[in-house]
């Protein structure tokens, strides 16, 4: 990149299954606040704000109208990017790398104990052909998992692996939702919500708010403080009609991770990147994006179990914390925590290199990669 | 700043109507696609990435249709992103296409979208959940009673009239008489608006866009990819944004920063566009403004923002016939938002006619000679302000 991109302040609120005790723009306020605090910005200094909200999810049309004040969007550049929480921190990217922007905080929320996700995601399906099916994400996410599995006879045993191994992670970080680890036996009784996921194969729906801090390779430095290097950006959507084989190969994770790959000259993913968060909405996706992202080949997720040659969502993913619309920048903050130190108790030790994926729209229709790295 | 030249090589319209039977959502889309690559002499293999610009998803009756109409923009693989800002939404996603471009990561971006507003039930309902739901939403406040509000307010600054707001009905629609792609194509008279039926004092109907069904599409190249194209470019040379306060309560009394009778939120966001394009005498450099307006009041108080005259005289001024298609400046020559509003492309209309005036593409409704346009978009409770100056090649 001609320019350089750094991110330079993170904060997390929540996630729980509900906050009641606060609004959703008092804790949008909270999270605007303590990323600029993190990243030793005032707010004055703010060039851009870029939130990612979903209407529906918030309640009201235009939702950007009553949460753009507490996001700091006051006499700013705001813009909200509707389509997910990983989009925004892309524009906010794409912003400062035209060289017309030297900062942009980046803001995605979802206050799902308030809002009908399922009813939402319903009301996504074209009213012609699909709509009547009555498909939600949940029942979007079984039937690509479902045609996973019969592609590469995937067990049911590798699933709950991957459930164990990221719940065990969520207990160390104090943002997660669910903070219990669980064992393979535990989740292979509980009972099937959507043939073949189980209920513990499912993420939760969670409130919090997620915000980062942008910065020109400039600004970053002259703050002072530890940077996560933005070197790849890569984000591809599929078409809404799609082939069975198209929900298994995930081209456009191919095409987004290329992408990324490709500015940050990375050859050999598993070797370069130490630590990956990727979206787990289920742990069979979790298997699909390790294959899509190139840590292993077609069908080999599973082995990655036996022999990890890197960590993978050591936050706990999505099936540890879930707030919707902003778990893909969830994603994003995570690899930035770990390239800058900054992980606390799930810090993976040496991690320089990150990345983050997330997907969005039903059966993971859009996918974005970034590739985030210390100071070298 | 250096910063990476970007130029709108395509602009594509669907002509906005009451509404469409022919067609869904995404075909709508598709067709203003369609016209715009026909327009840059492209194929859609040669578009890099999109941008959908999509507003209320209430409006659509379809949660985050972004996704259902990705097919239409072409993007199998290719990156795509939706955004939403109420009403500026159409800039907002010609500038999100400009950034794309201007990153470096980019030589080719599709920026476009649909709205059919005529057929969503009632927007007004829909618009009514804009609002606080404990304290606005019962009232009931939308869009209408909103702006009604601000042109109260600027009656009593300026000792402007209904008469002066006519006189911008009349101007938009003789100017919509030469704009093919128009919803409303049927001259008023200054006692036509004021006979009108108030829908919310003291806004009547005349003074009020329609609700149209419509798409747009535009598309962004880098310079070197432009200078591959055959056809006339418009230069992007300004681009700014600025966010008001939600609380319109906010805007009045002893400890407002801003009045709500003036639009001081969009003079900033044009005036950051004027500085990168390097503009200071607007009345002089600029030939051409396409300026949000989806009530005649409201496009008073956008050429006082845009710099066109002194706060408070662009009613006057009106009457003189400054502002009209023959004039030195002349504002919507299309006939702006009061002859089409499909929400969630209508700013980017804006820009798209701004691009077609400084490409000398803009038919019989041509400024002759313009060189430099001006156009903006409004969101939110007069909230979101967008705006983007372009440049011809001469």
């Amino acid at each position: 990149m001609a320019q350089s991109v750094g991110v330079v302040g993170v904060s997390q609120i929540g996630y729980a299954a509900a906050i009641p005790d606060r609004t959703l723009e008092e804790l949008i306020f909270e999270a605007a606040s303590s990323a600029l605090a993190d990243a030793g910005l005032a707010w004055r200094e703010v060039d851009g704000v870029v939130i990612a909200a979903s209407d529906l999810v918030d309640g009201r049309v235009i939702s950007s109208m009553v949460t753009s004040g507490p996001a700091g969007g006051y006499m700013k550049d705001i813009v909200n990017v509707a389509s997910s929480g990983e989009h925004a921190f892309v524009l906010a990217a794409l912003q400062i790398l035209a060289g017309l922007f030297e900062t942009a905080l980046v803001l995605s929320w979802s206050k799902c104990s308030e809002a009908p996700v399922g009813h939402v995601e319903r009301l996504s399906l074209d009213p012609f052909y699909r709509r009547h099916l009555g498909v939600n994400g949940l029942v979007a996410a079984a039937l690509q998992a479902s045609a996973y599995r019969l592609r590469y006879g995937v067990p049911e045993a590798a699933a709950a692996r991957v459930v164990v191994k990221n719940r065990a992670n969520g207990v160390r970080n104090p943002h997660a939702e669910r903070r219990t680890p669980i064992t393979a036996a535990e989740v292979l009784a509980s009972p099937v919500v959507a043939w073949p996921l189980r209920a513990l194969e499912t993420p939760p729906l969670s409130d919090g708010v997620c915000g980062l801090v942008l910065a020109s390779a400039a600004r970053a430095r002259s703050l002072g403080r530890p940077i996560a290097w933005l070197r790849g950006l890569g984000w591809a959507s599929d078409t809404y009609w799609r082939e069975p084989e198209a929900l298994v190969t995930l081209g456009p994770l191919r095409a987004a991770a290329g992408r990324a790959y490709s500015m940050a000259g990375i050859g050999a993913p598993p070797d370069a990147i130490a630590v990956a968060e990727v979206s787990d909405v289920t742990p069979y996706h979790e298997l699909m994006a390790c294959e899509a992202l190139g840590f292993c080949a077609p069908g080999e997720g599973q082995r990655l179990l036996d022999e990890p040659r890197l960590a993978v969502n050591p936050s706990g993913g999505f099936l540890s914390a879930n707030p919707s619309f902003a778990s893909g920048l969830v994603r994003v903050a995570e690899a930035a925590l770990q390239v800058m130190g900054r992980a606390g108790d799930r810090q993976v030790k040496g991690a320089t290199v990150a990345l983050a994926h997330a997907a969005s729209g039903l059966a993971a229709q859009a996918h974005t990669v970034a590739i985030l790295a210390a100071e070298t | 700043m250096a910063m990476r030249r970007v130029a709108i090589v395509g602009v594509g319209q669907t002509e906005h109507r009451h509404g469409r039977d022919d067609v869904m959502y995404p075909e709508l889309v598709r067709e203003a696609v369609g016209r715009a690559l026909d327009d840059a002499g492209l194929e859609v293999r040669g578009i890099e990435a999109a941008v959908l610009a999509l507003a209320p998803d209430a409006l659509m009756g379809v949660a985050h249709a972004e996704h259902w109409v990705a097919d239409a923009l072409g993007i199998a693989n290719k990156p795509y992103m939706r955004v939403n800002t109420g009403g500026s939404t159409g800039i907002t996603a010609a500038q999100a296409a400009f950034y794309h471009v201007a990153s470096g990561m980019f030589d080719c971006v599709l920026a476009a979208g649909a709205d059919r507003v005529g057929e969503s039930g009632d927007a007004q309902l829909i618009l009514n959940t804009m609002w606080d739901l404990l304290y606005e939403r019962p009232f009931p406040l939308n869009a209408i009673n909103m702006l009604a509000l601000q042109a109260v307010r600027y009656m009593h600054k300026y000792g402007t009239t209904e008469y002066h707001m006519a006189l911008a009905a009349v101007k938009n629609r003789r100017h919509a008489m030469k704009n093919p792609s128009a919803h409303l194509r049927k001259e008023v008279t200054v006692e036509e608006v004021l006979a009108s039926r108030v829908i919310c004092w003291p806004i009547k109907l005349y003074d009020a866009c329609p609700q149209s069904t419509g798409g747009c599409a535009l598309i962004l190249c880098s310079e070197e990819r432009a200078r591959k194209l055959a056809g006339p470019k418009a230069w992007i040379i300004g681009v700014g944004n600025c966010a008001e306060t939600y609380f319109m309560g906010d805007r009045m009394g002893p400890a407002a920063v801003h009045d709500h009778a003036d639009a001081d939120a969009l003079a900033e966001a044009i005036a950051r566009a004027y500085r990168q394009a390097g503009i200071h005498d607007p009345r002089r450099e600029i030939d051409v403004a396409e300026l949000y307006a989806p009530f005649s009041n409201i496009e008073l108080q956008a050429i006082e923002a845009a710099g066109f005259c002194e706060k408070g005289e662009a009613g006057r001024l009106l009457e003189k016939g400054e502002f009209h298609l023959g004039s030195r400046l002349p504002v919507n020559p299309s006939g702006g938002v009061l002859c089409a509003n499909p929400i969630a492309v209508t700013a980017m209309v804006r820009v798209a006619e701004a691009a077609l005036q400084v490409r000398g593409r803009a038919g019989e409704r041509q400024v002759e000679g313009a060189r430099t346009a001006l156009a903006t978009g409004i969101g939110g409770d007069h909230q979101f302000y967008g705006a983007m100056v372009l440049r011809g090649e001469t």
